[in-house]
Protein backbone atom coordinates (compact mmCIF):
# COMPACT_ATOMS: atom_id res chain seq x y z
CA UNK A 1 0.00 0.00 0.00
CA UNK A 2 3.03 2.33 -0.36
CA UNK A 3 2.27 5.62 -1.82
CA UNK A 4 5.14 7.97 -2.39
CA UNK A 5 5.06 11.69 -3.55
CA UNK A 6 7.89 13.21 -4.73
CA UNK A 7 10.65 12.72 -2.08
CA UNK A 8 8.46 11.73 0.17
CA UNK A 9 7.05 7.57 0.65
CA UNK A 10 4.67 6.58 2.59
CA UNK A 11 3.74 2.99 4.42
CA UNK A 12 0.41 3.73 3.24
CA UNK A 13 -2.47 6.19 1.89
CA UNK A 14 -3.67 6.99 5.36
CA UNK A 15 -3.33 10.33 6.97
CA UNK A 16 -4.83 11.52 10.37
CA UNK A 17 -6.51 15.33 9.49
CA UNK A 18 -5.42 18.79 10.93
CA UNK A 19 -7.65 19.62 14.13
CA UNK A 20 -8.91 15.48 14.41
CA UNK A 21 -5.83 14.10 15.89
CA UNK A 22 -4.90 17.05 18.99
CA UNK A 23 -0.98 17.98 18.14
CA UNK A 24 0.05 14.45 17.75
CA UNK A 25 1.20 13.28 21.41
CA UNK A 26 -1.91 10.54 21.71
CA UNK A 27 -2.86 7.31 21.05
CA UNK A 28 0.58 7.19 19.61
CA UNK A 29 0.17 3.09 18.59
CA UNK A 30 -2.36 4.63 15.81
CA UNK A 31 -0.92 7.09 14.45
CA UNK A 32 2.88 4.70 14.04
CA UNK A 33 0.67 2.66 11.72
CA UNK A 34 -0.71 5.20 9.73
CA UNK A 35 0.75 7.03 6.43
CA UNK A 36 1.27 10.28 8.50
CA UNK A 37 -0.60 12.68 10.92
CA UNK A 38 -1.08 16.41 10.32
CA UNK A 39 -1.48 18.50 13.40
CA UNK A 40 -3.54 20.82 14.42
CA UNK A 41 -3.28 24.06 13.09
CA UNK A 42 -0.53 25.88 14.57
CA UNK A 43 -0.54 30.24 14.52
CA UNK A 44 2.56 32.31 15.60
CA UNK A 45 0.84 33.31 18.87
CA UNK A 46 -0.99 30.67 21.62
CA UNK A 47 -4.60 30.79 21.06
CA UNK A 48 -7.11 30.46 23.06
CA UNK A 49 -9.81 29.74 21.00
CA UNK A 50 -13.56 30.29 20.69
CA UNK A 51 -16.33 30.01 23.49
CA UNK A 52 -18.30 27.52 24.29
CA UNK A 53 -20.06 25.46 22.31
CA UNK A 54 -17.73 24.66 19.85
CA UNK A 55 -19.41 21.20 18.23
CA UNK A 56 -22.77 19.98 17.30
CA UNK A 57 -23.86 17.16 15.65
CA UNK A 58 -25.98 17.85 12.25
CA UNK A 59 -27.56 15.34 10.36
CA UNK A 60 -24.47 12.67 8.84
CA UNK A 61 -21.83 15.59 10.27
CA UNK A 62 -20.52 17.48 12.88
CA UNK A 63 -20.47 21.41 12.84
CA UNK A 64 -17.59 22.73 14.91
CA UNK A 65 -16.17 26.56 15.82
CA UNK A 66 -12.89 25.10 17.80
CA UNK A 67 -11.30 28.31 16.32
CA UNK A 68 -7.52 27.33 16.70
CA UNK A 69 -6.76 26.68 19.96
CA UNK A 70 -3.34 26.07 20.16
CA UNK A 71 -0.29 26.79 22.53
CA UNK A 72 1.79 29.02 19.40
CA UNK A 73 4.27 27.78 17.57
CA UNK A 74 7.69 28.68 20.13
CA UNK A 75 5.10 26.36 22.98
CA UNK A 76 4.58 23.97 20.07
CA UNK A 77 8.54 23.36 19.17
CA UNK A 78 9.74 23.73 22.45
CA UNK A 79 7.35 21.15 24.21
CA UNK A 80 5.51 18.92 21.52
CA UNK A 81 7.77 18.49 18.49
CA UNK A 82 10.09 16.70 20.83
CA UNK A 83 7.80 13.98 21.37
CA UNK A 84 6.82 14.05 17.63
CA UNK A 85 10.14 13.32 16.48
CA UNK A 86 9.66 10.03 18.12
CA UNK A 87 6.96 9.09 16.06
CA UNK A 88 7.61 6.65 13.75
CA UNK A 89 5.71 8.33 10.27
CA UNK A 90 5.59 11.03 8.55
CA UNK A 91 4.65 14.53 10.73
CA UNK A 92 3.45 17.67 9.17
CA UNK A 93 2.52 20.58 10.95
CA UNK A 94 -0.34 22.43 9.84
CA UNK A 95 0.69 26.64 10.05
CA UNK A 96 -2.40 29.15 9.97
CA UNK A 97 -1.09 32.62 9.89
CA UNK A 98 -3.26 35.70 9.35
CA UNK A 99 -0.69 37.71 6.87
CA UNK A 100 1.66 36.87 4.48
CA UNK A 101 4.65 37.80 7.86
CA UNK A 102 2.71 35.02 10.03
CA UNK A 103 3.09 32.28 7.66
CA UNK A 104 6.93 33.19 6.83
CA UNK A 105 7.72 33.22 10.71
CA UNK A 106 5.53 30.21 10.80
CA UNK A 107 7.60 28.72 7.87
CA UNK A 108 11.28 30.15 9.49
CA UNK A 109 10.54 28.69 13.08
CA UNK A 110 9.31 25.14 11.40
CA UNK A 111 11.64 24.76 7.95
CA UNK A 112 14.41 23.25 9.88
CA UNK A 113 13.24 21.21 12.22
CA UNK A 114 12.81 17.47 11.77
CA UNK A 115 9.53 17.47 10.20
CA UNK A 116 8.24 15.71 7.23
CA UNK A 117 6.58 18.80 5.85
CA UNK A 118 3.88 21.32 6.30
CA UNK A 119 0.39 21.08 5.68
CA UNK A 120 -0.18 25.73 4.40
CA UNK A 121 -3.49 25.86 6.13
CA UNK A 122 -5.47 28.57 3.76
CA UNK A 123 -8.65 27.57 4.47
CA UNK A 124 -9.32 27.71 8.11
CA UNK A 125 -13.15 29.22 8.68
CA UNK A 126 -12.92 29.46 12.35
CA UNK A 127 -11.32 33.01 12.84
CA UNK A 128 -12.73 36.13 13.53
CA UNK A 129 -12.63 39.29 11.54
CA UNK A 130 -11.82 37.20 8.85
CA UNK A 131 -14.14 38.27 5.88
CA UNK A 132 -11.93 36.04 2.96
CA UNK A 133 -10.03 32.86 3.36
CA UNK A 134 -6.50 33.24 1.40
CA UNK A 135 -7.92 29.71 -0.38
CA UNK A 136 -10.70 31.65 -1.86
CA UNK A 137 -8.40 33.75 -3.89
CA UNK A 138 -5.93 32.40 -6.45
CA UNK A 139 -4.04 35.14 -6.39
CA UNK A 140 -3.30 35.26 -2.27
CA UNK A 141 -2.98 31.17 -2.77
CA UNK A 142 0.03 31.97 -5.37
CA UNK A 143 1.47 34.89 -2.87
CA UNK A 144 1.34 32.61 -0.13
CA UNK A 145 2.77 29.99 -1.29
CA UNK A 146 5.78 31.22 -3.41
CA UNK A 147 6.72 33.19 0.20
CA UNK A 148 6.68 29.80 1.69
CA UNK A 149 8.20 27.88 -0.86
CA UNK A 150 11.31 30.54 -1.42
CA UNK A 151 12.25 29.89 3.10
CA UNK A 152 11.73 25.99 2.84
CA UNK A 153 12.78 22.97 0.46
CA UNK A 154 10.23 21.00 2.74
CA UNK A 155 7.72 19.01 1.56
CA UNK A 156 4.17 21.53 1.23
CA UNK A 157 1.09 20.68 1.30
CA UNK A 158 -1.85 23.56 0.43
CA UNK A 159 -4.78 23.14 2.36
CA UNK A 160 -7.90 24.44 0.06
CA UNK A 161 -11.14 25.48 0.36
CA UNK A 162 -14.70 24.39 -1.68
CA UNK A 163 -16.14 27.08 0.03
CA UNK A 164 -17.25 29.55 -2.62
CA UNK A 165 -14.49 29.21 -5.04
CA UNK A 166 -13.82 26.73 -7.71
CA UNK A 167 -10.53 24.52 -6.33
CA UNK A 168 -9.60 23.92 -9.94
CA UNK A 169 -8.17 27.17 -10.09
CA UNK A 170 -6.88 27.96 -6.34
CA UNK A 171 -4.89 24.02 -6.49
CA UNK A 172 -3.27 25.16 -10.10
CA UNK A 173 -2.37 28.40 -8.10
CA UNK A 174 -0.74 26.61 -5.62
CA UNK A 175 0.95 23.87 -7.77
CA UNK A 176 2.34 26.56 -9.76
CA UNK A 177 3.92 28.38 -6.87
CA UNK A 178 5.07 25.09 -5.93
CA UNK A 179 3.64 23.00 -3.48
CA UNK A 180 4.12 19.20 -3.68
CA UNK A 181 0.87 18.33 -2.83
CA UNK A 182 -3.12 19.96 -2.20
CA UNK A 183 -5.42 18.83 0.65
CA UNK A 184 -9.20 19.27 0.17
CA UNK A 185 -11.84 20.16 1.28
CA UNK A 186 -11.71 21.48 4.55
CA UNK A 187 -15.01 22.04 6.20
CA UNK A 188 -17.72 23.62 4.18
CA UNK A 189 -19.13 26.90 6.03
CA UNK A 190 -22.44 26.09 8.06
CA UNK A 191 -24.32 27.51 11.08
CA UNK A 192 -27.28 26.61 13.45
CA UNK A 193 -29.58 28.31 15.39
CA UNK A 194 -31.64 27.50 18.84
CA UNK A 195 -35.02 28.06 17.73
CA UNK A 196 -35.92 28.47 21.53
CA UNK A 197 -33.07 31.00 21.79
CA UNK A 198 -33.22 32.59 18.43
CA UNK A 199 -29.20 32.14 18.80
CA UNK A 200 -26.73 30.68 16.93
CA UNK A 201 -25.34 27.64 19.16
CA UNK A 202 -21.90 27.35 18.16
CA UNK A 203 -20.38 30.10 20.63
CA UNK A 204 -17.85 30.93 17.10
CA UNK A 205 -21.22 31.64 15.60
CA UNK A 206 -20.32 30.29 12.48
CA UNK A 207 -18.61 27.00 11.96
CA UNK A 208 -17.48 23.92 9.48
CA UNK A 209 -19.58 21.38 8.77
CA UNK A 210 -17.83 18.07 8.45
CA UNK A 211 -18.25 14.24 8.22
CA UNK A 212 -20.33 11.79 5.79
CA UNK A 213 -22.67 14.55 5.12
CA UNK A 214 -19.87 16.27 2.99
CA UNK A 215 -18.55 13.12 1.40
CA UNK A 216 -19.95 12.97 -2.50
CA UNK A 217 -18.96 17.07 -2.55
CA UNK A 218 -15.57 15.92 -1.31
CA UNK A 219 -15.21 13.55 -3.45
CA UNK A 220 -16.76 15.58 -6.64
CA UNK A 221 -14.36 18.17 -6.24
CA UNK A 222 -11.54 16.46 -6.38
CA UNK A 223 -13.00 14.42 -9.66
CA UNK A 224 -13.23 17.56 -11.17
CA UNK A 225 -9.76 18.66 -10.53
CA UNK A 226 -8.49 15.64 -11.32
CA UNK A 227 -10.12 16.41 -14.69
CA UNK A 228 -8.08 18.86 -15.63
CA UNK A 229 -4.75 18.43 -13.38
CA UNK A 230 -2.87 15.67 -13.06
CA UNK A 231 -1.56 16.63 -9.42
CA UNK A 232 -1.22 14.70 -5.91
CA UNK A 233 -4.15 14.98 -3.67
CA UNK A 234 -4.82 14.76 -0.13
CA UNK A 235 -8.49 13.97 -0.23
CA UNK A 236 -10.95 14.10 2.65
CA UNK A 237 -14.37 14.54 3.55
CA UNK A 238 -16.54 12.21 5.69
CA UNK A 239 -14.06 9.12 5.55
CA UNK A 240 -15.59 6.72 7.89
CA UNK A 241 -14.15 3.00 6.35
CA UNK A 242 -12.40 1.32 3.84
CA UNK A 243 -14.74 1.88 0.72
CA UNK A 244 -14.95 5.50 1.33
CA UNK A 245 -11.15 5.52 0.95
CA UNK A 246 -11.30 3.30 -1.66
CA UNK A 247 -13.64 5.84 -3.58
CA UNK A 248 -11.61 8.70 -2.54
CA UNK A 249 -8.70 7.03 -4.67
CA UNK A 250 -11.01 6.20 -7.53
CA UNK A 251 -11.91 10.23 -7.87
CA UNK A 252 -8.00 10.57 -8.21
CA UNK A 253 -6.57 11.21 -4.41
CA UNK A 254 -3.19 9.74 -3.91
CA UNK A 255 -3.02 10.08 0.09
CA UNK A 256 -6.47 10.32 1.93
CA UNK A 257 -7.30 12.24 5.12
CA UNK A 258 -9.42 10.53 8.02
CA UNK A 259 -11.12 13.74 10.04
CA UNK A 260 -14.10 13.76 11.65
CA UNK A 261 -14.39 10.41 11.90
CA UNK A 262 -11.49 10.08 14.50
CA UNK A 263 -13.49 12.09 16.66
CA UNK A 264 -16.29 9.15 16.44
CA UNK A 265 -13.02 6.42 17.02
CA UNK A 266 -9.84 7.64 18.12
CA UNK A 267 -8.91 3.90 16.36
CA UNK A 268 -10.64 4.17 13.09
CA UNK A 269 -7.53 4.39 11.33
CA UNK A 270 -6.11 1.47 12.33
CA UNK A 271 -9.88 -0.60 11.52
CA UNK A 272 -9.49 0.91 8.05
CA UNK A 273 -6.12 0.03 7.47
CA UNK A 274 -6.98 -3.68 8.20
CA UNK A 275 -10.40 -3.39 6.15
CA UNK A 276 -8.09 -2.48 3.62
CA UNK A 277 -5.11 -5.17 3.89
CA UNK A 278 -7.96 -7.96 4.11
CA UNK B 1 -5.07 2.47 28.01
CA UNK B 2 -8.46 4.09 26.91
CA UNK B 3 -9.71 1.13 24.38
CA UNK B 4 -12.89 1.01 22.59
CA UNK B 5 -15.13 -2.41 23.59
CA UNK B 6 -18.08 -3.48 22.43
CA UNK B 7 -20.19 -3.80 25.18
CA UNK B 8 -22.88 -6.35 26.32
CA UNK B 9 -26.20 -4.60 27.93
CA UNK B 10 -26.66 -7.03 30.93
CA UNK B 11 -29.13 -5.60 32.82
CA UNK B 12 -31.27 -2.10 31.67
CA UNK B 13 -33.68 -0.51 34.36
CA UNK B 14 -36.13 2.64 34.18
CA UNK B 15 -35.44 4.23 37.84
CA UNK B 16 -37.76 7.11 37.63
CA UNK B 17 -40.14 8.60 34.60
CA UNK B 18 -36.60 10.18 32.99
CA UNK B 19 -33.80 8.53 34.49
CA UNK B 20 -32.64 4.87 33.60
CA UNK B 21 -29.67 2.53 35.01
CA UNK B 22 -27.34 0.93 32.27
CA UNK B 23 -25.51 -2.07 33.48
CA UNK B 24 -22.47 -3.36 31.14
CA UNK B 25 -20.21 -5.82 30.56
CA UNK B 26 -16.67 -4.18 29.79
CA UNK B 27 -13.82 -5.97 31.57
CA UNK B 28 -11.02 -4.37 29.57
CA UNK B 29 -13.07 -0.72 30.72
CA UNK B 30 -14.04 -2.10 34.21
CA UNK B 31 -10.58 -3.38 35.41
CA UNK B 32 -8.81 0.12 34.66
CA UNK B 33 -11.68 2.57 36.28
CA UNK B 34 -11.21 5.23 38.65
CA UNK B 35 -13.77 7.37 40.46
CA UNK B 36 -13.97 10.19 38.37
CA UNK B 37 -13.79 8.73 35.16
CA UNK B 38 -16.15 8.49 32.24
CA UNK B 39 -17.17 6.47 28.92
CA UNK B 40 -18.42 7.66 25.61
CA UNK B 41 -21.03 5.75 24.44
CA UNK B 42 -22.02 5.41 20.85
CA UNK B 43 -25.46 5.46 20.69
CA UNK B 44 -25.84 4.13 16.94
CA UNK B 45 -23.58 2.84 14.17
CA UNK B 46 -25.55 5.01 11.55
CA UNK B 47 -25.10 8.35 10.94
CA UNK B 48 -28.19 10.17 12.75
CA UNK B 49 -25.89 10.02 16.26
CA UNK B 50 -22.43 11.13 14.87
CA UNK B 51 -20.85 12.10 18.47
CA UNK B 52 -20.83 9.76 21.28
CA UNK B 53 -22.50 10.41 24.73
CA UNK B 54 -20.32 11.09 27.99
CA UNK B 55 -21.72 9.03 31.30
CA UNK B 56 -20.26 8.95 33.90
CA UNK B 57 -18.93 5.34 35.68
CA UNK B 58 -21.69 5.32 38.96
CA UNK B 59 -20.27 1.80 39.69
CA UNK B 60 -17.77 -0.33 38.87
CA UNK B 61 -16.97 -4.37 39.27
CA UNK B 62 -14.27 -6.31 38.09
CA UNK B 63 -16.23 -7.14 34.52
CA UNK B 64 -19.18 -4.45 34.52
CA UNK B 65 -19.71 -0.71 34.90
CA UNK B 66 -22.91 1.08 35.48
CA UNK B 67 -24.44 4.16 33.84
CA UNK B 68 -27.00 5.99 35.42
CA UNK B 69 -28.57 8.49 32.98
CA UNK B 70 -31.24 11.18 32.66
CA UNK B 71 -33.27 11.23 28.79
CA UNK B 72 -32.84 14.43 28.06
CA UNK B 73 -32.57 14.86 24.31
CA UNK B 74 -32.69 12.46 21.19
CA UNK B 75 -29.20 10.00 21.99
CA UNK B 76 -30.60 9.39 25.62
CA UNK B 77 -34.29 8.57 24.24
CA UNK B 78 -32.81 6.17 21.76
CA UNK B 79 -30.41 4.67 24.39
CA UNK B 80 -33.30 4.50 26.60
CA UNK B 81 -34.45 1.85 24.01
CA UNK B 82 -32.07 -0.51 23.80
CA UNK B 83 -32.57 -4.02 25.43
CA UNK B 84 -30.41 -6.58 27.60
CA UNK B 85 -27.92 -8.44 25.11
CA UNK B 86 -27.56 -5.71 22.51
CA UNK B 87 -24.25 -4.61 22.45
CA UNK B 88 -23.11 -1.02 22.68
CA UNK B 89 -19.94 0.50 21.38
CA UNK B 90 -18.01 2.34 24.12
CA UNK B 91 -14.66 3.92 24.66
CA UNK B 92 -13.08 4.38 28.20
CA UNK B 93 -11.74 5.19 30.83
CA UNK B 94 -11.79 8.64 30.18
CA UNK B 95 -10.67 11.33 32.23
CA UNK B 96 -8.73 11.69 35.63
CA UNK B 97 -9.21 9.67 38.56
CA UNK B 98 -10.18 11.87 41.58
CA UNK B 99 -7.21 12.80 43.91
CA UNK B 100 -5.88 10.34 46.13
CA UNK B 101 -7.44 10.85 50.10
CA UNK B 102 -6.98 9.92 53.20
CA UNK B 103 -7.73 9.94 56.42
CA UNK B 104 -9.83 12.95 55.75
CA UNK B 105 -13.87 14.56 56.43
CA UNK B 106 -15.29 15.02 52.82
CA UNK B 107 -18.57 16.38 52.05
CA UNK B 108 -20.14 15.12 48.85
CA UNK B 109 -22.85 17.18 47.65
CA UNK B 110 -25.32 15.60 44.37
CA UNK B 111 -28.03 17.56 42.81
CA UNK B 112 -30.26 15.07 40.71
CA UNK B 113 -27.84 13.14 38.69
CA UNK B 114 -25.62 14.13 39.90
CA UNK B 115 -25.51 11.11 42.41
CA UNK B 116 -23.97 8.60 39.07
CA UNK B 117 -20.70 10.11 39.55
CA UNK B 118 -20.69 10.37 43.09
CA UNK B 119 -21.73 7.83 43.65
CA UNK B 120 -18.46 5.65 42.46
CA UNK B 121 -16.63 8.44 44.28
CA UNK B 122 -18.08 7.64 47.32
CA UNK B 123 -17.79 4.28 47.34
CA UNK B 124 -13.59 4.72 46.56
CA UNK B 125 -13.10 7.10 49.59
CA UNK B 126 -15.54 5.54 51.99
CA UNK B 127 -12.58 2.97 52.66
CA UNK B 128 -10.15 5.61 54.20
CA UNK B 129 -12.31 8.81 54.84
CA UNK B 130 -15.28 9.80 56.82
CA UNK B 131 -17.75 10.93 54.20
CA UNK B 132 -20.57 13.31 54.57
CA UNK B 133 -23.95 13.05 51.96
CA UNK B 134 -25.80 16.48 50.96
CA UNK B 135 -28.16 15.20 48.51
CA UNK B 136 -30.77 16.61 46.61
CA UNK B 137 -33.57 16.33 43.76
CA UNK B 138 -36.62 17.22 42.66
CA UNK B 139 -38.74 14.48 44.05
CA UNK B 140 -38.59 12.03 46.54
CA UNK B 141 -39.36 9.57 43.53
CA UNK B 142 -35.25 10.99 42.22
CA UNK B 143 -34.14 10.74 45.35
CA UNK B 144 -31.75 7.08 44.84
CA UNK B 145 -29.71 4.23 45.91
CA UNK B 146 -30.13 6.25 49.16
CA UNK B 147 -29.47 2.36 51.04
CA UNK B 148 -26.37 1.58 49.54
CA UNK B 149 -25.08 5.62 49.95
CA UNK B 150 -26.09 5.41 53.75
CA UNK B 151 -23.87 2.11 54.10
CA UNK B 152 -21.27 4.53 52.71
CA UNK B 153 -21.69 7.80 54.49
CA UNK B 154 -21.64 8.61 57.99
CA UNK B 155 -24.07 11.42 57.85
CA UNK B 156 -26.89 11.77 54.99
CA UNK B 157 -28.47 15.20 54.38
CA UNK B 158 -31.63 14.69 52.29
CA UNK B 159 -33.18 17.67 50.43
CA UNK B 160 -36.18 17.84 47.79
CA UNK B 161 -37.09 20.98 45.94
CA UNK B 162 -40.88 20.26 46.72
CA UNK B 163 -40.66 18.66 50.20
CA UNK B 164 -41.83 15.82 49.35
CA UNK B 165 -38.76 13.73 51.62
CA UNK B 166 -36.22 15.68 53.48
CA UNK B 167 -35.49 19.25 53.65
CA UNK B 168 -37.62 21.51 52.01
CA UNK B 169 -35.40 23.30 48.99
CA UNK B 170 -31.84 23.40 47.07
CA UNK B 171 -29.24 21.04 48.64
CA UNK B 172 -26.47 23.61 48.22
CA UNK B 173 -28.53 25.88 50.76
CA UNK B 174 -27.74 23.42 53.71
CA UNK B 175 -24.24 23.37 53.54
CA UNK B 176 -23.80 24.68 56.93
CA UNK B 177 -20.87 26.35 57.55
CA UNK B 178 -20.37 26.09 61.50
CA UNK B 179 -21.28 22.49 60.74
CA UNK B 180 -18.52 22.10 58.42
CA UNK B 181 -15.99 24.43 60.52
CA UNK B 182 -17.21 21.78 63.81
CA UNK B 183 -16.89 18.52 61.80
CA UNK B 184 -12.95 19.77 60.61
CA UNK B 185 -14.67 18.88 57.03
CA UNK B 186 -11.82 19.69 54.70
CA UNK B 187 -12.67 18.65 50.95
CA UNK B 188 -15.84 18.39 48.87
CA UNK B 189 -16.81 17.03 45.86
CA UNK B 190 -19.89 17.92 43.97
CA UNK B 191 -21.75 17.37 40.77
CA UNK B 192 -25.14 18.26 39.46
CA UNK B 193 -26.70 20.81 37.04
CA UNK B 194 -24.79 23.94 35.98
CA UNK B 195 -27.15 26.21 38.15
CA UNK B 196 -25.86 24.30 41.37
CA UNK B 197 -22.86 24.56 40.68
CA UNK B 198 -23.02 28.33 40.18
CA UNK B 199 -25.09 28.38 43.21
CA UNK B 200 -22.70 26.57 45.07
CA UNK B 201 -19.34 28.95 44.22
CA UNK B 202 -20.93 31.60 45.57
CA UNK B 203 -21.55 29.97 48.71
CA UNK B 204 -18.25 29.29 48.78
CA UNK B 205 -16.80 32.31 49.79
CA UNK B 206 -17.85 31.15 53.27
CA UNK B 207 -16.20 28.48 53.30
CA UNK B 208 -12.31 29.59 52.59
CA UNK B 209 -10.60 26.51 53.69
CA UNK B 210 -12.41 24.33 52.12
CA UNK B 211 -10.84 22.32 48.67
CA UNK B 212 -14.18 22.31 46.31
CA UNK B 213 -13.42 19.72 43.35
CA UNK B 214 -16.89 19.75 40.98
CA UNK B 215 -17.54 17.59 38.25
CA UNK B 216 -17.98 19.55 35.17
CA UNK B 217 -19.97 19.00 31.88
CA UNK B 218 -19.53 20.26 28.20
CA UNK B 219 -20.78 19.44 24.87
CA UNK B 220 -18.19 16.75 23.68
CA UNK B 221 -16.91 15.85 19.99
CA UNK B 222 -14.15 12.75 21.26
CA UNK B 223 -13.80 13.12 24.76
CA UNK B 224 -9.76 11.63 24.63
CA UNK B 225 -7.88 14.91 23.82
CA UNK B 226 -8.22 15.19 20.30
CA UNK B 227 -10.40 17.90 18.66
CA UNK B 228 -10.42 20.64 21.56
CA UNK B 229 -14.16 21.26 21.31
CA UNK B 230 -14.59 20.33 25.16
CA UNK B 231 -13.32 22.70 27.73
CA UNK B 232 -14.25 24.94 30.71
CA UNK B 233 -12.42 28.66 30.49
CA UNK B 234 -9.69 28.95 33.92
CA UNK B 235 -9.39 32.31 35.58
CA UNK B 236 -6.31 32.80 33.40
CA UNK B 237 -8.40 32.82 30.15
CA UNK B 238 -7.34 29.93 28.74
CA UNK B 239 -9.05 26.79 28.53
CA UNK B 240 -8.57 23.16 30.20
CA UNK B 241 -10.20 19.95 28.24
CA UNK B 242 -13.31 18.54 30.34
CA UNK B 243 -12.25 15.19 28.60
CA UNK B 244 -8.70 15.12 29.40
CA UNK B 245 -7.86 17.45 32.78
CA UNK B 246 -11.02 17.00 34.28
CA UNK B 247 -14.26 16.10 34.32
CA UNK B 248 -12.97 16.54 37.79
CA UNK B 249 -11.56 20.66 38.55
CA UNK B 250 -10.95 22.97 41.33
CA UNK B 251 -14.30 24.82 41.31
CA UNK B 252 -12.12 28.16 42.36
CA UNK B 253 -9.53 27.34 39.21
CA UNK B 254 -12.48 27.67 36.39
CA UNK B 255 -14.71 29.94 35.12
CA UNK B 256 -18.16 28.32 34.86
CA UNK B 257 -19.88 31.19 32.61
CA UNK B 258 -17.81 29.32 29.98
CA UNK B 259 -19.90 26.56 30.47
CA UNK B 260 -23.07 27.31 28.62
CA UNK B 261 -23.96 23.92 26.84
C1 LIG C 1 -18.03 13.96 31.62
C2 LIG C 1 -19.53 13.90 31.53
C3 LIG C 1 -20.21 12.97 32.30
C4 LIG C 1 -21.60 12.89 32.22
N1 LIG C 1 -22.23 11.96 33.00
C5 LIG C 1 -23.57 11.85 32.95
C6 LIG C 1 -24.25 10.87 33.74
O1 LIG C 1 -23.63 10.10 34.49
N2 LIG C 1 -25.61 10.80 33.65
C7 LIG C 1 -26.31 11.64 32.82
O2 LIG C 1 -27.55 11.51 32.78
N3 LIG C 1 -25.70 12.56 32.07
C8 LIG C 1 -24.35 12.70 32.11
N4 LIG C 1 -23.72 13.65 31.33
C9 LIG C 1 -24.54 14.46 30.44
C10 LIG C 1 -24.88 13.66 29.17
O3 LIG C 1 -23.71 13.46 28.42
C11 LIG C 1 -25.91 14.41 28.31
O4 LIG C 1 -27.12 14.49 29.02
C12 LIG C 1 -26.16 13.70 27.00
O5 LIG C 1 -25.01 13.80 26.17
C13 LIG C 1 -27.35 14.28 26.27
O6 LIG C 1 -27.48 13.67 25.01
P1 LIG C 1 -28.85 13.77 24.19
O7 LIG C 1 -28.58 13.38 22.80
O8 LIG C 1 -29.92 13.03 24.90
O9 LIG C 1 -29.24 15.30 24.33
P2 LIG C 1 -29.29 16.43 23.21
O10 LIG C 1 -29.53 17.71 23.89
O11 LIG C 1 -30.17 16.03 22.08
O12 LIG C 1 -27.78 16.38 22.72
C14 LIG C 1 -27.27 17.18 21.71
C15 LIG C 1 -25.76 17.20 21.84
O13 LIG C 1 -25.38 17.95 22.99
C16 LIG C 1 -24.63 17.17 23.87
N5 LIG C 1 -25.04 17.45 25.26
C17 LIG C 1 -26.28 17.78 25.68
N6 LIG C 1 -26.29 17.95 27.02
C18 LIG C 1 -25.03 17.72 27.44
C19 LIG C 1 -24.39 17.74 28.72
N7 LIG C 1 -25.06 18.03 29.85
N8 LIG C 1 -23.07 17.46 28.79
C20 LIG C 1 -22.38 17.16 27.67
N9 LIG C 1 -22.93 17.11 26.44
C21 LIG C 1 -24.23 17.40 26.34
C22 LIG C 1 -24.92 15.73 23.48
O14 LIG C 1 -23.88 14.85 23.84
C23 LIG C 1 -25.11 15.83 22.00
O15 LIG C 1 -23.88 15.86 21.32
C24 LIG C 1 -22.32 13.76 31.38
C25 LIG C 1 -21.64 14.69 30.60
C26 LIG C 1 -20.26 14.77 30.68
C27 LIG C 1 -19.54 15.77 29.84
C1 LIG D 1 -12.92 19.51 15.32
C2 LIG D 1 -12.21 19.80 14.02
C3 LIG D 1 -11.07 20.63 14.01
C4 LIG D 1 -10.40 20.91 12.82
N1 LIG D 1 -9.28 21.70 12.86
C5 LIG D 1 -8.59 21.95 11.71
C6 LIG D 1 -7.39 22.71 11.72
O1 LIG D 1 -6.91 23.18 12.78
N2 LIG D 1 -6.74 22.94 10.54
C7 LIG D 1 -7.21 22.43 9.35
O2 LIG D 1 -6.60 22.64 8.30
N3 LIG D 1 -8.34 21.68 9.31
C8 LIG D 1 -9.04 21.43 10.46
N4 LIG D 1 -10.18 20.65 10.40
C9 LIG D 1 -10.64 20.12 9.13
C10 LIG D 1 -10.24 18.65 8.93
O3 LIG D 1 -8.84 18.53 8.90
C11 LIG D 1 -10.84 18.07 7.64
O4 LIG D 1 -10.28 18.73 6.54
C12 LIG D 1 -12.35 18.24 7.57
O5 LIG D 1 -12.94 18.02 8.81
C13 LIG D 1 -13.01 17.32 6.52
O6 LIG D 1 -12.76 15.97 6.78
P1 LIG D 1 -13.78 15.02 7.63
O7 LIG D 1 -15.13 15.14 6.99
O8 LIG D 1 -13.19 13.65 7.55
O9 LIG D 1 -13.78 15.57 9.01
C14 LIG D 1 -10.87 20.37 11.59
C15 LIG D 1 -12.00 19.54 11.60
C16 LIG D 1 -12.67 19.23 12.78
C17 LIG D 1 -13.88 18.34 12.76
Amino acid sequence: MKVTIKNLTFKNPILLASGTYGLGTKFIGVINKMGGIITKGITVNERFGNPLPRIIETPSGILNSVGLENPGVKKFKEKILPILSKLNTHIFVNIAGTTIEEFIILTEELGETEISGLEINLSCPNIKNRQRLPAQSPKLVSKIVSAIRKRTNKFLIAKLTANFVDPLDTARAAIDSGVDAVSLINTLYGIAFDINTKKPILGGITGGLSGPAIKPFALYCIWHIKQKLDIPIIGGGGIMNANDVKEFILAGAKLVAIGSGNLVDPFLGLKILKELED
Amino acid sequence: MIVTESAQIIAHHQLTEEIFSLLLEAPKIATQVKPGQFVMIRISDNYSFMLRRPFAIADCTQNNIRIIYRVVGKGTKELSKRKPKENLDILGPLGRSIPNLKNKKIALCAGGIGIAPLKLVASKLAQTNELYLYYGAKTKKELLFLNELKALCGKLILATEDGSWGKKGLIVNFLDVAFFKEQKIEVLFAAGPLKMLKNLKIKLKDFPQLIPYVFLESRMGCGCGLCYCCGVKTINGEYLRICTDGPVFNLHQVELTSLEL
